[in-house]
């Protein structure tokens, strides 16, 4: 049974981003100048012909996307000024809603309007909790102490795994890879060890310090998580985990405010064009390493029980983050890429045993 | 047309963001106080998704004009309009701002009468005729390529004087750098040659080489032209080009007809064949005129006072009716693209170099060899290395491509099917690997020539090489092979980039001193792509050949004749028309009326 | 019989011959042959001090015949032939050996090499002996240009040449001027009317006081020669005119592939699947539907039918791509909200303005698959109820290696350019030969395409090949240019060296008549002997090597001539090199 075309795919992705599917003459381009394509792994041209024939099950089981750290290259040297990297992050996007089993991602992606309606609603919501609990401090702080431990818990379960798994399902178990089972369990340090270092994009030719700042707020954020969520840090007495938070806090708002500069000036190919996803990604996190870093300010220097204020601030933001932007937004593509490499390198050793490699 | 004629216009305005264009809602206001016309309408506010409404709007209609620009983008929209509104759609007229060259807000004045025409049901054509004025019989050619001289010789064999001018030494151009032509494979100096001598014994054909247009005065028909005659610093009613001058002179310079691949003398002769077979000296590279030491040439010279090394530039004037523009082009400067390594490895060269490579007469006798570094630090193809085992061709350099040229330039394909073959012709146990976007070759006999080299065992991939790096002394090139659906790393001693043509430099120099425009792509403007690509705004000019655009041999000489049938039609009527450009709104409809009577 | 007084010339090209051929032995060796009065070498013959040299030669030592040694005839021959006659010497008194290109730039070994030179040149020398003068013939030229079709072509090339001021008789085999471009509606790449500028041109046409216009008429026989053409026109089928004329151009265009015997496009079974010619009815009626009426949803547009593909021909058609586009720009205009699909093999984008044309057409949501026009033809069957469209097209797409099923409501079929079915009535009519793919052959593909090799008949436009509507019209001017030339000169030269016949020796076998390429030979009935029209007739000498008895010989390569150049060539061993 053949597959039928449907002009209607481009259409559609067109809401996930910038950049014209027409453009594109096919001339494989983009898919030779990537150092990151290798013999086996094409992108970003096959996944652009997916969409121009609307060859949806095809664009769903590809990993290609997320396996593009987006230098720009491709879209600089483009003979058609199609712009094959802004066009793989609006794929990547896509593909964010069709693994999101509660289709939020996708709406939140294509409308601005549902966006700030979930905003609005979160911000109420905080809110009223603040107003139940009379806006007291300590009981304000240990609710928003148990607050994210159990939203960590509630994504992980509901939302991310699941997600993840259906990314599995498509990429791998549907597409009939039969890779060894031990490739599954080697994979998997690769898996974290990408996951942390996206060492990977070192091969773009966009420059290490980028990499460098990436690489930082990354281990910035999730050392955040870890001290405010497990280590409690806005109520220890503990010296070293006290500066610890303050470093890594640090770090998360000088390096997001750099991005948020770079994504200002549009000077490089990936700073171009911007899509909401991406300004809120940035600014929020800016947000949340800056009101972290203030209220552990304002603890240390007894001021937040007359600035109850700036707690619900930080409330709000890291509400609104951990509710709508890390399960809905491009949070995920963290997660997505290094899977991605874990199911690609899956589908290579499954060609290996079939012996086509 | 009769007054009950009730006429709508609908007005394009695809301005795609360009801001330089007619006036068009002052073409509208004007149009609107026209007894026939009703209704006008502008495509911005019309929805061209919708016929059924728009039909219902154009029931009380006779006409229906379409103008402004791209008006063929909406036509057939109208059509199924008129259709369903039951009218008879042959009633639809369309007025292109663009068809004729009413391109920006200077030409306001024009496009209105291009509408005016349109509502009094005039063909524009018919109108915008310019007067005519008496012609002087001697032609001007600017250019000695093959378009160059294919027009001289058709207006000379009609006994009409022809002055013949060139920039460098000799006629030819790049038809004589090639080795062979496609499809044929006839060698193109063989029958070039011929042609040039013709050219050089016509006794119509007055050849003027080494010379450059200064300016253009005067009007059509009636053209005074300036020409400075670079000294060329040997006499050549004296010159037996013994070459003994060539042998002993001690100045070097890049030979411009192998391309660059060799060395010539700074006292030469562009190459074996020229036309005319007589030396000249490379001012910026005599050591004379340079320094004022030297004269060796002078003094082995055999015949007396036939170099002259203090010769002076002069200037000449000549009075013509008409010119024909055949500068032709120049290549694409591969250095552009600095990902494809040219100039930085010294084995990918381009199809220019290739051509004068393969050449019996070229810098190697006709050897394919690697280029490598002399002593004194220059590239110089060496015959004495191993030969190249393996190539790659790549297409469309420069061309088709939005960072550089976004037309394509027409030959690079079917040159390129060329030179695979000439290089498995020469070294038969040799790779060759061409990457192509779209394969190109729609002329007589072209289909069946690919298919040819297909068989001669090329391999043909389609997918555009992205990047050459160098690696253990051989190139690596990394592409898609797009029909097959695999990444390619190929490794081969030799790259070739198949440069495209590109509008030469002196273009809108030339463009400016002629009076004549250019499209914008660069190239000279014809005045009508469809039914004058040869003729131009400005009376009494013409153009032919690359000049106007891409185009390969019998398309240039057809082209070229074409011209020259334009030339002796004014000859013969001993009257030729002045100038559209010149033709004011008044005259234009002071015609129309004129003729729709 | 005259004394015959021979001068010989050796050149030196510069170093071209004098490095690799001893100049001077083969000047010194010629002195001793009988009948050479005077034997030197000079640097470059071609020069004017080198003609002069000859010039007075002849005059001082009453030389009466010339051989030089030098480059390639084809070069020079006319050069010392023109110094002869400055001599006041018939030119053809004169011989050239080729001892450049036939020596020193192909061989390596000087003394060899100097050996062949003067084996050449003895040759020259005897051939030489016995030629005989020829006299120069011209013809007068009738202004009067017969042109042959009524399409684009033939009208611009009438235009032009009626617009200079002379007589056309054009001919049309229907009753309606325009050709194929009449049935256009727009052109491509700026969409610009076809029809209007074909409108003007028929009205121009039609009141030119210069062009006599032959509608529904056939061309019988063409007689005659350059300069000199007369035929007799059947108008209707009865009524017949007589006409004389100098030129003739042949513009009889195109015919449209008929796709019915591709099965697998199911055209004439499957009522949605149509030619480009019907389609482009539609559009200039305004009724792009299906057969039922309806609105198309989803419109194929097949690229490469006919063409490319060995099966039908082997040819690119040239403009199927760009009106392929075309047409998607007009059903986006006229159907906005279909879905258009372009079945392409290589998009032939060339034409100045086409690629941008490829480029502005792509963003309108066209989408464009790649088959492989020579193996796998796309497949065209009819929908299912559940399709909820007529037709699927079946494709293996090449650019995502998938195979894929495209809904389809209407089907246009881009169909290849023929040439006309009666090309070859009319070649035979006028004396001009086709290709394997009946086109019909131009004198030479790169550096004449429009001229053949009868002189005063031309072909242009789409019966020498496939274009579009600007390079038909370029060529069909390019012919104009060429005659206008000549009426302007009034008479052309014609060739001396011809065929004659020994009516003798003839056995009226007529092998000749079958084997000339010119049509030049005919046939006397009354003396049972072959007749050589000498205007016609190019000194081919193909003839003369058919024939049985050597009655047919040809003038300036006599056998007499041709025998004593071999002697000569044997007179000096030669080593195998």
């Amino acid at each position: 049974m053949s597959n039928r075309v449907n002009p209607d795919l481009k259409k559609e992705l067109r809401k996930f981003g910038e950049g014209d599917w027409n453009d594109c003459f096919n001339c494989g381009n983009c898919t030779a100048i990537c150092s990151l394509t290798e013999k086996d792994i094409l992108f970003p041209r096959k996944e652009i012909r997916a969409i121009q024939m609307g060859l949806k099950n095809k664009l769903a089981s590809s990993v290609g996307p997320w396996l593009c750290y987006y230098c720009g290259e491709c879209s600089e040297t483009c003979p058609r000024d199609a712009n094959p990297g802004e066009l793989m992050m609006a794929v990547r996007r896509y593909l964010t809603k069709i693994y999101d089993w509660t289709g939020l991602a996708g709406l939140f992606y294509r409308s601005k309007l549902a966006l700030f309606i979930g905003f609005l609603l979160v911000l109420i919501a905080v809110i009223a909790v603040g107003y139940v609990k009379g806006f007291e401090t300590e009981a304000l702080m240990e609710f928003g102490h148990l607050f994210e431990q159990y939203v960590i818990l509630a994504l992980f379960t509901l939302i991310i795994l699941p997600n993840i798994f259906h990314m599995f399902w498509l990429t791998i178990v549907k597409q009939k890879v039969k890779a060894p089972v031990f490739s599954y369990i080697t994979g998997f340090w690769h898996l974290i060890w990408n996951m942390f270092t996206q060492n990977r994009s070192l091969k773009c030719e966009t420059g290490s310090f980028r990499w460098l700042e990436h690489f930082l707020i990354v281990i910035g954020y999730l050392l955040l998580l870890f001290t405010t969520v497990f280590l409690n840090w806005f109520s220890t007495e503990n010296n070293f985990i006290i500066w610890l938070g303050y470093i890594v806090c640090g770090l998360v708002f000088v390096f997001t405010f750099d991005f948020i500069i770079d994504r200002l000036r549009k000077k490089r190919e990936v700073t171009k064009f911007s899509h909401h996803s991406d300004w809120l990604f940035v600014i929020w996190l800016f947000l949340l390493g800056l009101t972290a870093f203030i209220v552990r300010l304002f603890v240390d220097t007894n001021l937040i029980d007359n600035n109850l204020w700036l707690y619900m601030i930080h409330l709000i933001v890291i509400a609104q983050w951990g509710i709508l932007l890390v399960p809905f937004g491009k949070w995920t593509h963290f997660l997505y890429r290094s899977f991605a490499i874990y199911f690609a390198n899956l589908k290579k050793s499954a060609l290996k045993r079939e012996g086509k490699l | 047309m009769g007054e009950n004629e009730r006429t709508g216009i609908f007005f394009c305005i695809n301005l795609n963001g360009n801001e330089d264009v007619v006036d068009i809602f002052k073409i509208a206001k004007n149009a609107e106080k026209k007894p026939n016309v009703s209704v006008v309408w502008y495509s911005s506010d019309i929805s061209l998704s919708d016929t059924k409404k728009f039909a219902s709007e154009i029931k009380n209609l006779k006409r229906l004009i379409i103008a402004g620009y791209k008006t063929g983008t909406v036509k057939s929209f109208l059509t199924e309009a008129m259709v369903i509104a039951g009218k008879n759609p042959e009633n639809i007229l369309m007025a292109d701002f663009n068809e004729y060259g009413a391109n920006t807000k200077a030409d306001t004045e024009k496009a209105k009468a291009v509408v005016e025409c349109a509502i009094l049901g005039v063909p524009f054509e018919a109108a915008s005729v310019p007067g005519e004025t008496s012609v002087c019989t001697e032609t001007l050619v600017i250019g000695g390529g093959i378009a160059g001289i294919q027009a001289s010789l058709e207006i000379a064999n009609g006994n009409q004087k022809v002055y013949l001018l060139e920039r460098t030494g000799t006629i030819g151009g790049h038809m004589a750098m090639f080795d062979k032509t496609f499809p044929t494979l006839d060698c193109a100096a063989c029958i070039l040659t011929p042609k040039m001598v013709e050219v050089g014994q016509h006794p119509n054909i007055e050849l003027m080489t080494y010379c450059e247009v200064k300016s253009v005065e005067g009007e059509p028909g009636n053209y005074k032209v300036r020409i400075l005659k670079k000294a060329k610093r040997v006499d050549i009613s004296r010159c037996i080009a013994c070459g003994i001058c060539s042998e002993k002179c001690p100045g070097k310079a890049v030979s411009e007809f192998d391309a660059g691949t060799t060395l010539r003398k700074a006292i030469y002769i562009p190459f074996p064949q020229a036309v005319p077979n007589k030396y000249l000296i490379d001012a910026d590279n005599c050591i004379y005129v340079q320094s004022g030491k030297c004269g060796i040439c002078v003094k082995v010279c055999m015949v007396d006072s036939c170099i002259n090394l203090d010769e002076k530039d002069e200037e000449v004037e000549i009075t013509v009716g008409n010119i024909i523009v055949a500068t032709g082009f120049k290549v694409f400067d591969a250095k552009k693209i600095e990902r494809f390594g040219y100039g930085k490895f010294p084995n990918v060269i381009t199809s220019l170099e290739l051509e004068r490579l393969v050449n019996a007469a070229g810098p190697t006798g006709g050897n394919i060899c690697f280029r490598t570094r002399d002593k004194k630090g220059n590239w110089i193809f060496s015959d004495d290395n191993e030969k190249p085992k393996s190539f790659a061709l790549i297409h469309c350099i420069g061309s088709r491509d939005e960072n550089y040229n976004k037309y394509c330039s027409r030959v690079c394909c079917m040159y390129s099917l060329k030179l695979a073959h000439l290089i498995k012709e020469k070294l038969p146990d040799s790779d060759v690997f061409e990457y192509y976007i779209d394969m190109r070759a729609f002329g007589k006999g072209y289909e069946e020539f690919y298919e040819r080299i297909k068989e001669e065992g090329v391999n043909i991939i389609r997918g555009k090489t992205a990047k050459i790096e160098e690696k253990n002394g051989q190139l690596l090139l990394r592409t898609e092979d797009v029909i097959n659906d695999r990444l390619i790393e190929q490794k081969v001693d030799m790259v070739v980039l198949a440069v495209g043509l590109e509008p030469r430099e002196d273009t809108s120099e030339m463009a400016e001193m002629l009076g004549i425009s250019r499209s914008d792509d660069g190239w000279f403007l014809e005045a009508n792509s469809i039914c004058d690509p040869v003729g131009t705004y400005t009376g009494g000019i013409t153009i032919a050949g690359v000049c106007q655009g891409p185009k390969d041999i019998p398309d240039t000489i057809a082209q070229s004749s074409e011209a020259a049938s334009h030339v002796l039609k004014s000859i013969i009527n001993g009257k030729i028309r002045k100038s559209i450009k010149d033709l004011s709104y008044d005259k234009i409809v002071s015609n129309a009326k004129e003729f729709s009577k | 019989m005259e004394e015959k007084r021979i001068g010989v010339y050796v050149c030196w090209c510069g170093n071209n011959i004098a490095l690799m051929v001893d100049v001077e032995a083969v000047s010194e060796e010629m002195k001793k042959l009988p009948n050479v009065v005077i034997a030197k070498n000079y640097k470059y013959m071609c020069s004017d001090p080198g003609q002069d040299l000859i010039i007075n030669d002849i005059k001082e030592h009453n030389l009466n015949r010339i051989v030089v040694a030098a480059c390639s005839p084809r070069i020079h021959e006319l050069t010392f032939r023109k110094a002869l006659e400055n001599a006041g010497l018939n030119p053809y008194m004169f011989e050239m050996a080729n001892i450049r290109e036939q020596v020193s730039w192909v061989h390596t070994n000087r003394e060899e090499a100097t050996r062949k030179a003067k084996s050449l040149v003895v040759g020259a020398i005897n051939k030489v002996s016995f030629h005989e003068p020829l006299d120069k013939r011209s013809v007068d030229i009738d202004p009067a240009t017969l042109i042959i079709g009524g399409g684009i072509s033939g009208i611009s090339a009438a235009l032009l040449i009626a617009d200079s001021g002379n007589k056309v008789y054009l001919v049309e085999k229907t009753g309606k001027l325009g050709g194929h471009t009449a049935n256009v509606d727009l052109t491509f790449p700026y969409l610009y009317s076809a029809q209007q500028m074909i409108d003007f041109k028929i009205k121009r046409l039609i009141n030119h006081p210069n062009i006599e216009l032959f509608l529904d008429t056939q061309i019988e026989e063409i007689f005659g020669y350059v300069g000199n053409f007369e035929t007799t026109l059947k108008i209707n089928t009865a009524e017949k005119v007589e006409l004389k004329f100098g030129n003739i151009i042949v513009a009889t265009g195109l015919k449209t592939f008929d796709p019915s015997g591709i099965e697998e496009y199911g055209y004439g079974k499957l009522p949605d699947v149509i030619t480009s010619s019907e389609f482009e009815k539609m559009l200039l009626h305004g009724k792009v539907q299906t057969k039922e009426g309806k609105v198309p949803k989803n419109v194929v547009i097949i690229h490469c039918v006919g063409s490319r593909n060995k099966n039908y021909h082997e040819y690119c058609s040239r403009t199927c791509c760009m009106t392929a586009l075309k047409y998607s720009n007009q059903l986006r205009s006229a159907l906005p909200h279909s879905n258009i699909f372009q079945v392409y093999a290589d998009m032939r984008a060339f034409g100045k303005g086409c690629e941008e044309f490829y480029t502005q057409s792509s963003r309108k949501d066209i989408m464009f698959l790649m088959f492989d026009q020579q193996n796998e033809l796309p497949k065209i069957r009819e929908a299912g109820k559940k399709d909820n469209c007529n037709l699927i097209v079946e494709i293996n797409e090449k650019l995502s290696g998938e195979p894929i099923e495209v809904p389809a409501d209407l089907v246009i079929l881009m169909t290849s350019m023929e040439a006309h079915e009666e090309a070859k009535n009319i070649a035979h009519a006028v004396g001009i030969s086709m290709c394997g793919n009946d086109f019909y052959i131009e004198k030479h593909p790169k550096l004449d395409p429009v001229a053949t090799t009868t002189d005063g008949v031309y072909i242009v436009g789409t019966c020498q090949g496939p274009k579009d509507i600007p390079d038909s019209i370029s060529q069909a001017e390019a012919a104009a240019a060429r005659i206008l030339a000549i009426i302007l000169q009034g008479s052309v030269h014609v060739e001396v060296t011809t065929a004659f016949v020994n009516e003798e020796v003839c056995c009226g076998c007529q092998t000749c008549i079958c084997v000339c390429p010119y049509t030049a030979i005919s046939f006397d009935e009354e003396k049972n002997v072959s007749v050589v029209n000498e205007i016609l007739c190019k000194g081919c000498g193909t003839c003369g090597s058919a024939c049985p008895t050597g009655a047919i010989r040809c003038r300036h390569f006599t056998d007499k001539q041709i025998l004593s150049q071999i002697e000569g060539l044997m007179s000096i061993t030669l080593e195998e090199v």
